[in-house]
Order: structure tokens, then sequence, then C-alpha cells
């Protein structure tokens, strides 16, 4: 017994000193930035960027992961009294929430000159875009016996069983397409419900991700996944290719947005203003979307070729911007509405 | 309890009760959350508000998420029960070898990552997948079953994956049956039914107590399951508590959903450890 | 003919073989998928390559995921099954106030959705200022492994006969080297199925450990991460070669210890 209770002392004392040099705050450092995005790839398209970010200003960039958008913005959230993460990379309606949130600094032209080239829709006061990510139908070719050319074709009754869709993808965005095609829009989305109940007879599978409606469509589960992310979808495009993508009217280019953490003290700051403006440099941009896929949001930069190909025209004609503050505060009744009406047989 | 007796189960169960304060302190904010007003994406309020639990236990489509979960899982582990044993005491019963092939093979199936294993299960058991294939060249059937994405799917899955943790601790109950037990019946001419019948199986009571607690628990806070195979059409209770928090961001409604489930679980752990002591041949 | 001792109805063993074949039938899959020459993820592989294990070099994240999934995995191992045994010894041996009701606490970390387990660690954590992966995924594991492994050790010492230390102790040896002498070699299984649950249970882990993944992650989140932004089979040749790696592991283990060493009485 006494040995037991000494072993209990022992790791008593233990778990308080693993405890206590947690909780010790490290010092403040201006040689290194922090930039949370998602893992896998992502991490791949940043690299050249920010070794050559380091290269110029000696300031060493390390990642942290988010799993998801959303587990970004719970993690900054959770650490607002403490903030781990400089930058951050996420999508349009967490940028929304955390700047609701006040969680996000604002993004000074002085301090960020590149600002100046980028078109006003592309930036907001806590977020600027770093590439444009085009969205549309991707399908296969060999499975579905006509070319997909708008929206509508989802419908239409050759497809019967063989269509996939998604909801979370873009925080409802199909859904919005579906009331705009119909004559609706995120602010009036009756018509968007309408629209998915027409389309139930077609629709198979409801995916949650990008890379899971490819795996779909590789297994001839599903011959057309209705909301396709076009840098995801690259490798599988070219032109003997039984895959194919298309973006019709109403187009969406979802902006992939940059921000600056708050509460991280001025120095950090500063370092972080110089990371996000030397994103934005035509140079980077180019190297950025070239890995990615995707369109630069600098204009003075070039798109890159294979995309050429796919997009009708530069800059793209007939995109819809949605008000995500909408969304955002629709939301989750959408997700019950979405349950109980769609993803019922 | 004596006065004696508190010194010798005091040190014993301190460093649990370490834990058990590490745990429930963090469980702690979250039921807080749950007292309080969600004022936008990601926000929360401050003062005491009941409209969090209103809003959960009011709305019928969210209740037939907890419904539905503790349904599935009572069958499905009911399934995996049968099956479990069968696979434990196929292992009891086997050669040293065997054993270990056996057990290889349950240790695998935890090594694999969950997410993976389930990606197999559907590309088995799709439209083009080799249980179609196999029916449809049988001519069996003469269009591809829908075997995922609905509750047949998520079924399957659960079962599949839940085998190991029944497997494990019912074998680990055969185990430490004494060998003179079953010699002494055979001796006496007990047919193998019977020796199965009164001796294997009341013994093996504590694992199959074991295996049945945590596998219906597993079940039914299941997520990556029910969320790849049942692919939205088949969403359990877990996939609720995590679109509120992630997607919707109403962490304040997910709490409020998350401590039903606690207090339900908890009464259905404290019922059957009733049950199964009553059962059980020792007390 | 006689029943012999380790007779089983053929019927049975068929049944239970099945069972297993289909416990096998995944990992086939998932080998198969892996060697796909191609981008695409197909079963049966279109084409044989070993590219895509090749490409798990190249990517550095997954040797440190291995190291700090490893680290996780002894240190709750090790400390879950402490707290194991010596609570086990409690509710088997003892009738105390709150003996169900400990029980039952033991168990809770399995009621609570992981969902609900990982955000209340973050919140928690990072209100009280820890932010290191370590820290946080050491407390996290240590808390999640204990359910397993508790009720493992009851269900084993319920079983073991109290009888024998029992005996030891009355021909005067120490209550604690009647324990270590005579208890515990006889539950040793049982500890070794305790120590297996929890290891596989921090290995595995993903739902909860995702939201405490900041300047480290596992080994899981990372396979998850690739499979959910990647459309390549690399992911399948990771978990593939885990699978390999574990089988070999046990193999060796299995001539080094003996055939018997999980499963000696």
């Amino acid at each position: 017994m006494k040995t037991k209770f000494r072993n209990f002392l022992g790791c008593l004392a233990l778990s308080l000193a693993l405890i206590g040099l947690a909780a010790a705050p490290s010092a403040a450092d201006v040689t290194e930035l922090r930039l949370m995005t998602w893992g896998g790839h992502w991490q791949d398209i940043f690299r050249p960027v920010v070794v050559e970010f380091e290269n110029q200003t000696g300031i060493k960039v390390v990642f942290v992961v988010q799993s998801g958008s959303g587990d970004g913005l719970n993690k900054i959230t959770a650490q607002r009294g403490n903030p781990q993460v400089d930058v951050w990379t996420s999508i349009e309606s967490t940028v929304q929430a955390a700047t609701e949130a006040d969680l996000l600094a604002s993004l000074d032209p002085a301090k960020i000159p590149n600002l100046e080239a980028l078109p006003a829709a592309l930036k907001t006061e806590t977020g600027v875009a770093i590439w444009l990510s085009p969205r549309g139908i991707f399908y296969r070719k060999d499975l579905v016996p006509f070319e997909i050319t708008k929206w509508e074709d989802l419908w239409d009754s050759r497809l019967k069983g063989k269509v996939g869709t998604s909801f979370d993808l873009d925080r409802g965005n199909f859904l919005i397409m579906a009331a705009l095609i119909n004559g609706g829009s995120e602010k009036d989305i009756d018509p968007g419900f309408a629209k998915m109940q027409a389309l139930k007879p077609n629709l198979h599978a409801v995916y949650k991700t990008d890379p899971e409606s490819i795996k779909l469509l590789e297994t001839g589960e599903i011959s057309v996944a209705g909301w396709g992310i076009l840098p995801n979808v690259y490798a599988h495009l070219g032109p003997d290719s039984k895959y194919q993508f298309v973006m019709p009217a109403p187009r969406f280019l979802a902006t992939i947005p940059v921000s600056i953490v708050k509460g991280r003290g001025a120095d950090q700051q500063a370092a972080a203003e110089k990371l996000v403006n030397f994103m934005l440099e035509p140079s980077s941009q180019t190297v950025m979307t070239t890995i990615a896929g995707t369109l630069p949001s600098n204009p003075k930069a070039d798109a890159p070729e294979k995309l050429k190909s796919i997009i009708p025209a530069l800059p793209v004609p007939d995109v819809y911007s949605i008000d995500w503050s909408v969304v955002n505060s629709n939301f989750s009744t959408w997700q019950d509405r979405w349950g109980k009406e769609v993803q019922v047989r | 309890m004596k006065r004696g007796q508190f010194w010798a189960v005091a040190p014993l169960v301190t460093p649990a009760m370490a834990i058990l304060v590490l745990f429930f302190g963090t469980l702690s904010v979250m039921i807080t959350y749950s007292f309080l007003p969600s004022t936008g994406m990601g926000q929360i309020g401050e003062g005491f508000t009941l409209e969090n639990y209103q809003k959960f236990l009011g709305d019928a489509f969210y209740l037939s998420y907890v419904s539905r979960s503790l349904v599935l899982s009572l069958y499905c582990t009911a399934i995996t029960l049968v099956l479990g044993y069968l696979v434990a005491y196929v292992m009891y019963r086997a050669s040293p070898t065997a054993r270990l092939i056996i057990g290889l093979i349950l240790v695998v199936q935890f090594f694999t990552a969950y997410v993976i294993r389930t990606y197999a299960i559907m590309l088995i058991l799709g439209r083009n997948g080799a249980v179609n294939k196999l029916l449809l060249n049988l001519r069996l059937i003469d269009e591809p079953l829908q075997l995922i994405f609905n509750e047949l799917g998520v079924a399957i899955g659960m079962v599949l994956v839940s085998i190991p943790f029944m497997a494990f601790p019912i074998y680990s109950s055969l185990h430490v049956i004494p060998r003179n037990l079953e010699l002494a019946a055979h001796s006496l001419g007990a047919t193998p039914f019977n020796c199965f019948r009164t001796i294997i199986l009341p013994l093996s009571l504590p694992g199959i107590a074991a295996g049945i607690i945590i596998v219906y628990l597993f079940q039914i806070t299941a997520y990556i399951i029910p969320g790849l195979l049942g692919g939205g059409y088949f969403d359990m209770i877990a996939n609720l508590i995590y679109n509120k928090a992630m997607g919707a961001m109403d962490y304040p409604l997910s709490a409020a959903a998350s401590v039903t489930m606690l207090v339900i679980s908890c009464t259905i752990v404290f019922a059957a450890q009733k049950l199964f002591a009553r059962l059980s041949p020792r007390g | 003919m006689r029943p012999t001792m380790r007779s089983i109805s053929p019927l049975t063993k068929t049944f239970g073989y099945a069972v297993i074949a289909f416990l096998v039938l995944p990992l086939v899959v998932l080998v198969g998928v892996s060697l796909n020459a191609g981008v695409e993820q197909n079963f049966p592989p279109s084409g044989l390559s070993l590219r895509w294990y090749a490409n798990i070099v190249n990517r550095d994240g997954f040797l440190n995921a291995i190291q700090m999934t490893m680290i996780l995995a002894v240190i709750s191992t090790a400390s879950s099954v402490f707290v194991s045994i010596l609570a086990a010894l409690a509710i088997v041996r003892y009738r105390f106030f709150g003996r169900d009701l400990l029980l039952t606490a033991i168990l809770s970390p399995l009621i609570v959705p992981q969902v609900v387990v990982g955000m209340a660690f973050l919140v928690t954590l990072s209100a009280i200022g820890i932010f290191k992966s370590m820290i946080a995924l050491l407390l996290l594991h240590s808390v999640i492994t204990v359910p397993f492994a508790a009720r493992v050790m009851v269900g084993t010492l319920t079983g073991a006969r109290v009888s024998l230390e029992e005996a030891a102790r009355s021909l005067g040896a120490p209550p604690w080297k009647a324990f270590i002498l005579i208890t515990l070699p006889l539950i040793r299984p049982g500890i070794a199925a305790a120590a297996v649950f929890a290891f596989v249970t921090s290995f595995e882990n993903f739902t909860a450990t995702q939201f405490l993944v900041w300047d480290r992650t596992t080994l899981p989140v990372e396979i998850y991460t690739y499979v959910q932004t990647e459309s390549d089979p690399t992911g399948a040749a990771m978990s593939s070669a885990i699978v390999l790696t574990v089988c070999v592991v046990v193999l060796v283990l299995s001539r080094v210890l003996g055939l018997d060493m999980l499963t000696k009485r």
C-alpha cells in the first residue's frame, strides 16, 4: 500500500508539472509566423511561397492544420484570449462569422499595398481573396448520354438515379443555385427547396466533401457530381479523359480569403501584413494558382494555361455573388429542412 | 462500509477519481454552454436560459435522431453479440496458430484508420461493388441493390466495425474459465452443447456484459459510420451534434443535445450494470 | 467418438470463419485500392503499381504524425491500465457506498459522443491556457482510454479467483506481495487485453483528437485530412502500410515471446 501511495504521489506531481509547463507563457517571437490552413496538398500550394518569403524577410512560416474551415473558426474562437495563429485561410462564411465575433484584424491598405490592385468585390475589411476557385458540374462522359451545358440538365429524366450533390459543400451553395434558377435566391429560399423536390427522382447520393464526390464518380455510383470544385478534380481532366467539367451560368467563384487574427501584438501583426502582401504579389499568385488550379485574385497575374480551356472567358461572365450574412443567419434552419425534405427517399 | 475498508479502497480509486475530475471538469463547460443563449454564428451570450432545451426537446425532428440512434444500436448490438461471440468461441477452440491469426485479424481492424475502413466497406456495398456484382452474376437480382446511403448500409457497417470490440472482452472472459471445470463435465459424459450451456455461457457473462456495453455505447455515439455509409440519409445523434456545432455553429443547441444524450446514456448504463450484476454468477 | 476438449461443431466453425472472412474483406479491398496504377481508387485495381506507397515518403507530416501517435498511445495505455487495475480491484473486491456510481462514471467518457468530448477539451484547455497539442492530447487520451481498460479489468477480476490470493495471505504473505505474485500472473491476459484496447483506442482516435490538433498532428487525422483533400490512393497506401507493419510486429513478437503470449492460460 505504501508503494501504491508513493506511485500516486509521483503521478500527481508529474501531471502538475506538465500542466505548469504548458501554461507558462512563451516568449514573443517576431521571427516566426503561424499560418493556419487546411492539411494535405494545401500546404504544397503555399510552400514555395513561404519558402521564398523566408528567403526575403528571414521570417519562418509554420503551418497549423485545420481539418475544415469550421474547425479553424472553432479554434480561433476558443483561443480568443490568447490567439495562437497569425494568418488564417478559410472561406467567406467563416470569415464573416469571425468578423462578427470581432476576432480578425482590419486589413490596412497602407501596410498591404497590393490590395490596391484587387477589385473591390474581392476584398472586405477583414479578408482578401488569394485566389478564385471555380465551381461547376463534374461528370463522366461515358455514363451520361448527352452533353451537359446548363444547371437544368441535372433535372433531365435521362439522369434518373445518377446524380449526386451536396448541401454542406460551400455552405448551401447548390441549394442557392437551385433557388436562383427557380426564381428565388438566398434571401428567398423556398423555390430552392421546391426545385430540390423535383430533383429527388434523379438524386442518388449527397456528399459532404469533394473527394467523396470524386470517389463516387470513379466507382460509377453516380454519373454526375452536381457540385464540383475545379481545383480538386484537375488531375482527372484532360483530352483523353472520360471526365468533364462545365461551368454553366449563373456561375460561382469561391473566393478563398486570407485574414489576420487579432490580438497577437503589433510586431506579429506587422509581419503578418508582410506575408499577406507577399501572397498578393503577381509572382506568388502565379505560383500558387498553377499548383492549385485556380484563378489568381490579382488581375496583374496570369491565369494557368490549363484553366483557360475550361473556363468560358476571362474575366468570368455572369458570376453570382452570394450574401453570406443571409446564409449564416439561416443556415441552421436550412440544415433542418434539407434533412427533413431532401434526404428522405 | 466499515472504517477499515476505507483505507483499503481510497488509494485504489484515487487515480481513477483524478481522471474523472479532469473529464467532468471539461464536461461542465459543455453543460454551462447548454444554458447560455446563442446570439449568432459561433457566438454565445450571457444569462441563464432554457431555450436550447426547449428547442431540442420540443422538436420531434431532433428527437427522431435520438430514437433512431437508440433503436438501430439496439438491434445492431444484438447482431454483433451473436457474431462476436461466434468469433470469440472459434478463437477459444482453435489451435494456437489459428488463434494467433484470428487475433491478428482482429487487432489489425483497430489499426486501420476508421475512415478508410468505412470507405472500403462502401466500395464493397456500392452499386458496382463486389456484393452487387456477385448477386447480378448469379442472376439473383436484376438491378443493383441499394446497400448504402440508407439504414441498411449503416447497420452493416456498424456491425462489421463493432465485432472486434465484442469479440475481445468475450474472449478474455472465456479464457479465464478454469480448465478442470470442463474436464470434469466431459468425464461425467456431458455433451459439448450442454457443456456450453451450463458452464461456458454463464462464466463468459462478464465478458458478454462488457462487450454489450462497450458496443452499444460505441454505436449510439457513432459519427463517421452513419456519416459516410448513411450519406446523410441516416444521420444519427452525433451527426446532429456535429452539424449544429460545426455547420450551423450553434454551440448552445449542440451542447443541449449532448447533455440530453449524456443523461439517457448514463441511465441505460446504470440500469445495465445493475441487471448484469444480478445475472452474474459471482456477487 | 468421445467429444474432445477442442471439439466445436463444424457448423459453428464454418459460420465463425465466415464472419472472420467478412472482417478480412475490407482489408483486402484496401490493399487492392492502394495498388492502383492510376489516380483512380478502383477495386479491383486497374493496373498495379507501388507508386502510392512511394508517395507516402514525400509527405513529411506523415512521419511526425506516426511519432506523435505512438508517444500518445504508449503513455496513455500505461496510465489507464495502472488506473484501471487499481479501480477494478476496489470495485470487484469491496462493497462500498457509490460503487455502482463509480463504475458508471468510469465508463462515462464512452457515453459522451466523441464530438462533445473533443469540443469540451478544446474550450476548457484554451481557457486555462494550454496550447500545446502534446499536453492537450495526452490529457485527452488518458481520459478516453480508461473506460475500455477499466471494463476489461473489472470483467477479468470478476472471473479471477480471490481464494488463491486469500490463501496466500492466510499463510502470512503481505497483501501487495500476494497480489503481485499470485493474482497478477493470473490476470495477465486481462491486463494484455486492457492494454491492447487502450492502445488501439488512443492510436485510432480521430473525432475528439481533431479538435486538439494544433502544432502537432496524429496519424488518423493526417490520413483523414489526406483522404478528404486528395483524390488518389495514397490514403489507402498509408493505411495498408500500417496494416502490414502491425502484422509483421505481431508475428515477430509471437516468435520471440511464444505463440501463446496473449492467449496463455
